[in-house]
């Protein structure tokens, strides 16, 4: 299987924001396994608790930061999914200036102490796999503004296979 | 997976807190220790305690040269599990 990741640091974000997001490229084609997911901050030392959705969204989708994602190992070749501003299928994108109107459907909810960031790293049975020709992309979202929007970082593992 | 380093895995600017006992990665992303190390697991799988995932422990970015499925604050010192149990950082390396 080959990994690849979409990640971004020392971000500014609007508020409650979609960080990631991920869609599958159309059938037939390389179904997305999510390995990893990621939240962290280094602008604030005062503790709080923070939540964290990993979410799946349907058209209308985020607006975002077209971002290309890279291959873990180096050799590897290019993704199918490629960077894109719309969420629309096949890409991925960072830091949501505009939600989008889909609705969001929650697979994982958590909360973490900004301090600390958010680490996800399923166990193979509790792995995301989102299908090629998926009508909805799989979003890292923060559904509660943060009390500092500065320096985030944040981020997405997927292997194709 | 293999191994690449970004932004988080390394501290910026002047250290602002220690991580409280018993924080984990993961669930945590980091740990900040008494020295201001950021210690956080990499990318690259190894051999895994039972039932777990492992990775590459990487400190402020670097390889440690070992593979654990934690890290973890424990009285006042950095602990590792892996597949040979927990292992303590003594400030040079992990006994």
């Amino acid at each position: 299987m080959r990994e690849f990741v979409v990640s971004d640091g020392g971000i500014t974000i609007a508020g409650a924001t979609t960080l990631v997001f991920i869609n599958p490229i159309a059938a037939p084609n390389m179904n997305l396994e999510f390995l990893r997911a990621w939240v962290g901050q280094s602008a604030n030392a005062t503790s709080a608790q923070q939540r964290v959705e990993l979410e799946t969204q349907v058209t209308a989708f985020p607006t975002l930061t077209g971002a290309t994602p890279r291959p873990l190992k180096h050799a590897d070749s290019v993704s199918v999914i490629v960077s894109g501003i719309a969420g629309a299928a096949g890409t991925a994108g960072t830091n949501a200036s505009v939600e989008g109107a889909g609705a969001k459907t929650a697979k994982w909810e958590d909360a973490f102490n900004v301090l600390n960031g958010w680490l996800w790293v399923p166990t193979p049975p509790e792995t995301i796999v989102m299908p090629a020709g998926s009508a909805s992309g799989l979003g890292l979202f923060l559904p509660v503004a943060p009390a500092t929007l500065t320096n985030w970082a944040f981020g997405m593992v997927y292997g194709e296979r | 997976m293999g191994s690449i380093i970004l932004p988080y895995m390394v501290r910026h600017g002047e250290q602002a807190h220690i991580t409280e006992e018993y924080v984990s990665v993961p669930p945590a992303l980091t740990i900040t220790d008494e020295t201001g190390a950021i210690w956080t697991l990499g990318f690259r799988y190894g051999v895994a305690p039972r039932g777990e995932f492992a990775f590459n422990v990487l400190r402020n970015g670097l390889e440690t040269g070992e593979i654990a499925s934690r890290i973890e604050r424990h009285r006042g010192r950095t602990r590792i599990f892996t597949a040979r149990g927990w292992k303590v950082f003594t400030g040079i390396v992990f006994i």
